[in-house]
């Protein structure tokens, strides 16, 4: 299997504001994060709220180029690319948020939010509504709805028609952001249904963002725990469900609600790092020790440098 | 103290337009209990909950008919001036996102005080000292500097505290949680669920948890009563709810959630979405997305029925073996 | 601590704010074609009457020379001495201020009078006679024209029924009429906003955890309300304050009182630069300054800008 996306040591700070330098102190949103994601699977990041997920994902579709580091696509490097020669891979990756109320335009038909994409990449003018069609029909939308306006369709149902949007471009990559939070409960099926039928259809890879460990480790071919801006276990979903190593990893495992805090997370003890690492930073030298670590196999844990 | 809800029916009415939001809730939490109420968007959980505090305005709202017992009070038919008495006082509330539901102005031990003051006629002194009491019991020890604080000088986790704080200043009987963890982070929401725990056992209120995720529900509760389109539809014990779930509803919710058990397996979906509360169908409201339902779904509303003891739903084919 | 270290940024702030301020004037007086000495005059002036206005204006050296010396009396507040009267600037400006201060304070104090209250009970009773009355009050106080206001309150109140007097300064009688005047449109405006703050603070979810709490609605919508409804009000009163501070131009020539509007009018009339020069920058730093104030104020009613 081929890597589809490569990210090697990014980094994106933020600066603070202030007029002396000494003010400007530079916050690290992600923090020196390294890992590949392979073609047609899914890979899930998990983490809580401000853990650099969202950061790392603008900065994936360089929304938000990142400071330092590179990423790559099918081996090429996007980072330093102008904008015009970017544009061919924008397409290729495309992204879903979680609010799907905000992301379409309440003023425009579904019919008209679609073409705009479509007429951007100067899809042929006589197929575009029948590529329309097409799409909402690969979704689960009614086509003949197509001249509806957003208002007019339910949240789940929006969901599906950004999803379509997202497809029009045929990309190979989508980045989904927590595509399912803002759903109902019996919804939230429905769409990662879909998201797995489409998955079968069409060749897609998947980077699926969530806080949700349930919903990662039931989707997810692999799995990458962040905290704090650092990518702190990284594994293939068996590996990590059936063996979390470290202690954050463990932590969110048990405090998740439901099931997993009974079965799967309080079996899970404590467990040594590799030898010669630790799991916190043992002594300050300046220098960051953090790396991550071979545990067993493709089975990565973060740690510092003893 | 027990809180009983009778057939509770309440409609919010707009013109000539009529959502139907509550269609007979009867509903009984005993003292010291967690009884969960879940439920999706738009299916009645908060106008229940904003109903028993007496806070939804009228109008829009119209309450149709039904009573609210706490013990032997009739909630419903007391004076607007009584109700205030009593909330805060024996019925208080805790709600979804802590930084909104705070004052941004004033100092966290200004919004704990005023209602020892104004409930219990305390003195600003000791109120002061109760305050610490109580933040000390919810976990927010150091308790001069949060009470000098303001919220946004607060984490979220510590807010939620402080929101509990609030409520439970004046030792209230019965306590109601409106997705108290829904806008925190797993690690923060573990930790509320077991203040909320911890609290029921040490000052034995009743609590009216509601949520829309069932596992946060399975963690914390001890009964637990499913909520449809205005209408009770399951009710039952945590344990036999997970295990034997009757309703058609309830037993396809709990398939749909994902975990890593269902791992390449397909989930089980329901179909459509929830009914708006003023377009319920005729008959069983869930018959149109039900893989079981008949012509009698589509007519005759399935009334509440007892199945095994503490185990009651409402379905017409409940305990025939035609559910699976 | 933090407080304080707040309020010396801010401070930091006014004080280059009004440099920046002064450096402009500066500048666009002499980026103006033509010499004002020459303007000042006259066509039949010899040359070197023309040198001598020069010397006086201090025009005679390079722009770099006269932009030191401008800032070197600035932070005297010595801004030179007018061409007509022969007085410091500064001398004219205090002598008149008191007055236009005093219009200023009573015309926004009568203007916060109506509008915080009526606005309030417009929030809280929406659609009760007050909210109406409230209404038809700023509709109104938009569009009347404030001098027009001024001539009515003159005819009515000092020739009709001579409760005030007609013209002349000096007692608080002679600015009360003034003071509505200038008050009435305020107030619409600050009512509006006060009015409209309220309604969005009563529909926060904060006032529902206050209900639930069973407090009383003088306690939800006095206590907890009105402080965070007035955060807003509190910069667009400052505002409105400072505008009035500048000189109110028009209502003190309907009343004829010797104001700092009036005395800048009759500047740009006569072509006093040094006047007009001292005029634009003390009202750049009145302004500044008041919101500076404001700026203290909001920063006691909102918590959450002391530390950001």
């Amino acid at each position: 299997m081929r890597d589809i996306l490569e990210l090697r040591n990014v980094t994106k700070s933020f600066a603070g504001h202030g007029i002396l330098p000494s003010k400007r102190t530079v916050y690290k949103a992600v923090n020196n994060v390294s890992f590949t994601i392979q073609k047609d699977t899914i890979f899930g990041l998990v983490g809580e709220s401000g853990c650099g997920k969202t950061t790392l994902a603008r900065s994936i579709l360089l929304l938000d180029p990142p400071t330092e580091g590179e990423i790559l696509y099918n081996n090429i490097p996007l980072t330093g690319l102008s904008r015009k020669k970017l544009l061919p891979y924008r397409m290729k990756m495309q992204i879903v948020f979680q609010d799907p109320h905000s992301a379409l335009n309440p003023k425009m038909s579904i019919y008209k939010s679609m073409r705009e994409g479509l007429v951007n990449r100067h899809y042929p003018k006589a197929r575009i509504k029948e590529r329309i069609e097409e799409l909402l029909e690969l979704v689960g939308i009614t086509p003949s709805h197509m001249h509806r306006f957003p208002h007019e369709f339910s949240g789940g149902q929006k969901q599906r028609i950004v999803i379509a949007r997202a497809l029009s471009m045929e990309p190979e990559l989508l980045v989904l952001d927590e595509p399912v939070s803002n759903l109902d409960v019996s919804i939230q099926a429905q769409i990662i249904n879909l998201l797995l039928d489409l998955k079968g259809k069409i060749s897609l890879t998947y980077l699926f963002i969530s806080h949700d460990l349930n919903l990662v480790s039931y989707l997810c071919d692999r799995i990458g725990v962040m905290s704090r801006g650092r990518v702190v276990e990284l594994a293939d979903t068996e590996d990590i469900m059936s063996n979390p190593v470290h202690p954050y990893t463990l932590k969110l495992f048990s405090s998740s609600p439901g099931k997993m805090g009974t079965d799967t997370g309080r079996k899970g003890h404590p467990v040594n790092p590799p030898e010669g690492y630790s799991f916190s930073e043992t002594r300050n030298t300046g220098k960051d020790t953090f790396s991550l670590v071979s545990f067993k196999n493709s089975h990565m844990v973060g740690c510092y440098e003893k | 103290m027990e809180l009983t809800i009778k057939d509770l029916d309440v409609s919010f009415i707009q013109g000539d337009r009529e959502a139907h939001a509550l269609r007979g809730i009867n509903l009984t939490v005993g003292k010291g209990e967690i009884h969960s109420l879940v439920g999706e968007s738009g299916s009645g959980k908060t106008v229940t909950s904003t109903c028993i505090m007496g806070l939804l305005p009228s109008p829009p709202v119209r309450i149709n008919k039904g009573e609210i017992f706490l013990d032997d009070i009739n909630l419903l038919s007391l004076s607007e001036e009584d109700q205030r008495k009593i909330r805060g006082m024996k019925i208080a509330m805790v709600f979804q996102e802590p930084a909104k539901y705070l004052n941004p102005t004033l100092k966290i031990g200004v919004q704990i005080t005023e209602s020892l003051i104004l409930h219990l006629g305390m003195s600003k002194t000791a109120a002061e000292e109760k305050a610490l009491d109580i933040l000390t019991t919810v976990g927010l020890g150091g308790g001069k500097r949060i009470l000098h604080s303001y919220p946004h000088e607060l984490s979220g986790g510590m807010k939620q505290r402080a929101m509990i704080a609030i409520a439970i200043s004046c030792n209230p009987l019965f306590l109601i949680a409106d997705e108290p963890t829904t806008a925190l982070d797993v690690t923060l929401q573990e930790q509320i669920l077991e203040l909320i725990m911890d609290l029921r056992n040490k000052l034995s209120m009743g609590t009216l948890f509601i949520s829309h995720d069932l596992r946060v529900v399975h963690d914390i509760s001890d009964r637990i009563s499913v909520i449809y389109a205005g209408k009770i539809v399951e009710n039952s014990s945590k344990t036999e709810l997970f295990a034997h779930p009757m309703h058609p509803y309830s037993r396809l919710l709990l398939k749909s959630i994902p975990d890593a058990e269902k791992r390449g397996t397909r989930l089980v979906t329901i179909p459509g979405k929830v009914p708006d509360a003023e377009n319920i169908p005729p008959g069983c409201a869930f018959h149109p997305r039900c893989p079981f339902a008949e012509d009698i779904c589509k007519i005759e509303e399935p009334e509440m029925k007892e199945y095994q003891e503490g185990h009651s739903a409402a379905c017409h084919f409940c305990g025939t073996g035609k559910i699976q | 601590m933090k407080l304080f270290l707040f309020i010396l940024k801010r401070f930091f702030r006014l004080v280059l704010t009004i440099l920046i301020i002064s450096t402009i004037i500066f500048f666009v007086i002499r980026v103006i074609p033509g010499d004002p000495a020459l303007v000042v005059a006259g066509i039949d002036a010899s040359n070197a009457e023309i040198q001598a206005i020069r010397v006086k204006l201090g025009t005679d050296v390079p722009v770099a020379v006269q932009y030191v010396r401008w800032m070197k009396k600035l932070v005297r507040f010595d801004f030179g001495t007018s061409l007509i009267s022969n007085q410091p600037v500064m001398t004219l400006i205090k002598q008149r201020f008191p007055l236009t201060f005093s219009l200023a304070l009573l015309g926004i104090f009568l203007g916060i009078l109506i509008a915080i209250p009526l606005g309030v009970l417009s929030a809280v009773h929406r659609w009760s006679l007050w909210d109406y009355f409230g209404m038809v009050y700023s509709q109104l106080g938009m569009a009347i024209p404030s001098f027009w206001l001024g001539i009515i309150l003159l005819l009515l109140f000092s020739v009709k029924f001579p409760i005030f007097p007609l013209f002349g300064s000096g007692s608080i009688k002679n600015l009360f009429l003034p003071a509505i005047a200038l008050g009435f449109a305020r107030a619409a405006v600050i009512l509006r906003l006060t009015r409209a703050s309220m309604v969005d603070e009563l529909s926060k979810e904060y006032i529902i955890t206050a209900r639930a709490k069973g407090l009383t609605e003088k306690m939800i919508h006095y206590k907890h309300a009105l402080k965070n409804a007035l955060i807003p009000v509190v910069t667009v009163t400052g505002i409105q304050f400072g505008y009035m501070l500048g000189g109110a131009i028009i209502i003190e020539q309907v009343f004829s009182l010797p104001g700092l509007g009036r005395l800048f009018l009759f500047a740009i009339y006569q072509r006093d630069f040094p006047l007009i020069q001292g005029g634009v920058v003390f009202i750049a730093v009145i302004f500044s300054f008041t919101n500076f104030l404001v700026d203290m104020f909001y920063s006691f009613l909102n918590p959450k800008i002391r530390i950001s």
